[in-house]
C-alpha cells in the first residue's frame, strides 16, 4: 500500500521543498554491523527535494558522522564546465519507520546552506510521486 | 535559494586506482558483461553481479565495511548533475 507524506511549508518558495529524513548505512552494512554487535550510526537531517539533481547527495557532515566509505566513482557536472570525478557512497534513507529505501547511492557534496544535509534527487523520486502545491504551500510525496 | 556544490574537498580518498583499472579493462568488460555490476578491490576483479545490491552485499560480506569499487559496465558513462 502506498505511503503518503504531506509537508506544510509556509516558506515553500523561499526555502524549497524540505523534509526531515533519517539516514543510516545501507542495509548490507547494517546487517554486517549487527553480526559484529556494533552500534548502528544514524542521523536525522533536513533534506531538500531537488528535482534538478539527477542523483541524491549528502553533506560531508553526514559522510563523517556515519563513517561512510566509498563504493565507486561517478562523473558529475557541478558549477564547473568539466565533469568531476566524485566518490559514491551507499546509505539507507527513511521518511518514517515504515518507508525506507534500504540501498541508495549518494554523492558527498559541499552544501552552501548549512541547514540542509541531503539533496533528494531524481533517483529517489523515481520511486514515487511528488506533488508541489504552490498556493497551499504544501508538498506531498507518495511512495 | 539555490544550492550548489562548491569546489570539492573529498572527505575520503578517491577510488582512483580502481577507477583506472575499470577504464583500462572496459572494452573487455563490455564484451562479456555489459550492464552487469563489476566489483573491484584494488586491481582485482572480484566478480560480476546482476544488480548493485548483489555486488554491495558480496563486497560487504567478503571484505567488511571498507572501500571497494562497484560500477555498472556501460560503454558510455552517465554524467550526473546537481
Amino acid at each position: 500500500m502506498a505511503r503518503s507524506f504531506t509537508f506544510n511549508l509556509p516558506r515553500l518558495r523561499e526555502s524549497g521543498p524540505t523534509c526531515q529524513v533519517v539516514i543510516k548505512p545501507s542495509e548490507p552494512v547494517i546487517e554486517k554491523f549487527k553480526s559484529e554487535n556494533k552500534k548502528i550510526p544514524r542521523v536525522s537531517v533536513l533534506a531538500l527535494i531537488d528535482t534538478g539533481a539527477s542523483t541524491t547527495a549528502v553533506s560531508h557532515r553526514v559522510v563523517k558522522k556515519l563513517k561512510l566509505v566509498p563504493r565507486g566513482t561517478v562523473q558529475v557536472y557541478t558549477s564547473h564546465k568539466k565533469p568531476e570525478i566524485r566518490n559514491e557512497f551507499d546509505i539507507s534513507l527513511a521518511f518514517d519507520a515504515r518507508t525506507c529505501l534500504t540501498i541508495v547511492k549518494v554523492l558527498d557534496a559541499s552544501l552552501q546552506n548549512h541547514d540542509i544535509d541531503c539533496l533528494i534527487g531524481r533517483d529517489v523520486l523515481d520511486h514515487g510521486v511528488l506533488t508541489y502545491n504552490g498556493p497551499k504551500k504544501q508538498v506531498r510525496l507518495t511512495f | 535559494m539555490r544550492l550548489r556544490s562548491t569546489k570539492p574537498y573529498p572527505v575520503t580518498a578517491l577510488l582512483e586506482k580502481e577507477y583506472k583499472y575499470y577504464l583500462c579493462h572496459l572494452d573487455k568488460f563490455c564484451e562479456e558483461h555489459l550492464h552487469h555490476f563489476v566489483l573491484i578491490k584494488k586491481d582485482k576483479v572480484v566478480g560480476f553481479y546482476g544488480s548493485y545490491a548483489e555486488a554491495l552485499k558480496a563486497g560487504v560480506n567478503g571484505f567488511g565495511n571498507v572501500p571497494f569499487f562497484i560500477k555498472e559496465v556501460e560503454r558510455e558513462e552517465a554524467v550526473h548533475s546537481f
